[in-house]
């Protein structure tokens, strides 16, 4: 089929920098093989379970206005258990990510406990705050279907936040500190050290640790990603900081 | 311009039951390729990858051979996909993925590595704005220059659809990057 019929001259020149499809590497062949070699000897119903436990957690979390997220599930694990997992049978060579889930917006102070009122279809022994008590504008109902956001996570201590999108300032922010990682990590240190602490420190930590990585800061490097996995432990992206480190 | 990936056998069914282990044998590739055809990013391609296989196994006993296997797959790429794209955190993960290392002895100097980045960055997003399935089939056909007739194959409509749709994509792909384009223009405003 012709490159060039129907295009015009500004997607011509966007194309110019098109990269096809690359193939698996051999690490990346082994680990497909291997968990597709585990999904082909999972009996089908299991397989059926974790999609349908995932398709109802990823629908719980979309459609459920106001849901509750549990930012502690991941931010501490201390006060906060992991999510269910589906059955062992299907072991995935890395867990699938449940719904993640947002926390306060960039203003709200993070130290500032909130309570969560039960779910609106709630287990039995769900706590439920005192009829009198005054619902603030930050508290928000705990869906009920999402196991991530389900039992002990509103345990005394846990904090609990609204769904909110990131604000998508930072998130352009980070984006553009991300785009610069490879070619000038200075000026993407420069980026994400400038923005709020807020919801994504997460993921602004990760980008100032792979800046100063790449800044060969060896220190810097090594202070602030000791730092990252004391306070996110459990992150998606620890082991990664572990190997840097 | 060959292609990178598009060596998939084109077998049909099996009169037994498709095991999925033998699917992957022989698709694994094709699945790879079409789900970065679709968008998939770097840090979930591996994820999307199984969750492929889980549906194919899921839905092994229910193919019936009507279709070419890699028809079958490409379809259950595009629905598992479909169910990812949009969600509110793929752009929250999208920052985080992980970027690959400078080049220490790349021939081109950094104003132009710099160049090429926000050229392939851009690029990325005016196929981000495009329809799954034109995407892939503008991948196929634009990038990746896959002949009609084995577009065709791969995505089990016929080939003067294959003609039509790819057609289509092409304009679909023009206004995004105009769209693009002037967002950018206008200081990344969206």
């Amino acid at each position: 089929m012709s490159l060039d019929d129907d295009l015009s001259p500004e997607s011509m020149e966007l194309l110019r920098h098109a990269e096809r499809p690359r193939a698996r590497t051999e690490a990346e062949r082994r680990r497909t093989a291997a968990s597709v070699a585990r999904i082909a000897s999972a009996p089908v119903a299991a397989g059926a379970a974790w999609l349908s436990w995932k398709g109802a957690a990823l629908a719980a979390a979309l459609l459920t206005a106001g849901a509750v997220t549990v930012t502690a599930a991941r931010r501490d694990p201390a006060s906060a258990p992991r999510p269910a997992r589906a059955p062992d049978v299907v072991a995935l060579a890395r867990p699938p990510h449940p719904p993640p889930v947002y926390g306060p917006v960039a203003d709200t102070p993070r130290a500032v406990p909130m309570v969560a009122p039960a779910p609106r279809a709630a287990a039995p022994d769900a706590r439920r705050p005192s009829p009198r008590r005054p619902v603030a504008s930050r508290e928000v109902v705990a869906p009920a279907a999402p196991p991530v956001a389900a039992g002990p996570a509103q345990s005394v201590g846990a904090v609990v936040a609204p769904v909110a999108r990131p604000r998508e300032d930072v998130l352009r922010a980070l984006e553009r500190a991300r785009a610069l990682l490879a070619d000038d990590p200075a000026e993407s240190l420069r980026v994400v050290d400038a923005l709020p602490r807020g919801d994504l420190d997460e993921e602004r930590e990760l980008i100032a640790v792979d800046a100063l990585r790449r800044l060969s800061r060896d220190a810097a490097m090594r202070a602030r990603g000791t730092a990252f996995l004391e306070r996110f432990p459990r992150s998606l992206y620890a082991e990664r900081v572990r190997r840097w480190l | 311009m060959k292609p990178a990936v598009t060596a998939m056998p084109m077998v049909s069914a099996p009169d037994a039951p498709l095991d999925v282990a033998a699917v992957h044998a022989a698709h694994g590739d094709f699945v790879w390729a079409t789900l970065q055809r679709m968008g998939a990013r770097e840090a979930d391609l591996e994820d999307r990858f199984q969750e492929v296989f889980l549906v194919a196994h899921r839905q092994a006993a229910g193919f019936e051979g009507r279709s070419r296997v890699t028809t079958w797959l490409y379809a259950i790429c595009l629905k598992v996909m479909a169910s990812h794209r949009r969600h509110p955190w793929v752009r929250r993960e999208r920052v985080t993925e992980e970027v690959p290392e400078a080049r220490a002895e790349s021939a081109e100097g950094p104003d132009a590595r710099l160049e090429r980045r926000q050229a392939q960055a851009r690029l990325r997003e005016v196929l981000d704005a495009m329809e799954l399935d034109r995407r892939a089939l503008f991948v196929m056909a634009v990038i990746e220059e896959i002949p009609a007739d084995e577009i065709a194959a791969i995505t089990g409509v016929p080939l003067g659809t294959v003609y039509s749709r790819v057609h289509a994509a092409k304009k679909d792909f023009d206004a995004a990057a105009k769209r693009v384009a002037r967002r950018h223009d206008n200081g990344g405003e969206r």
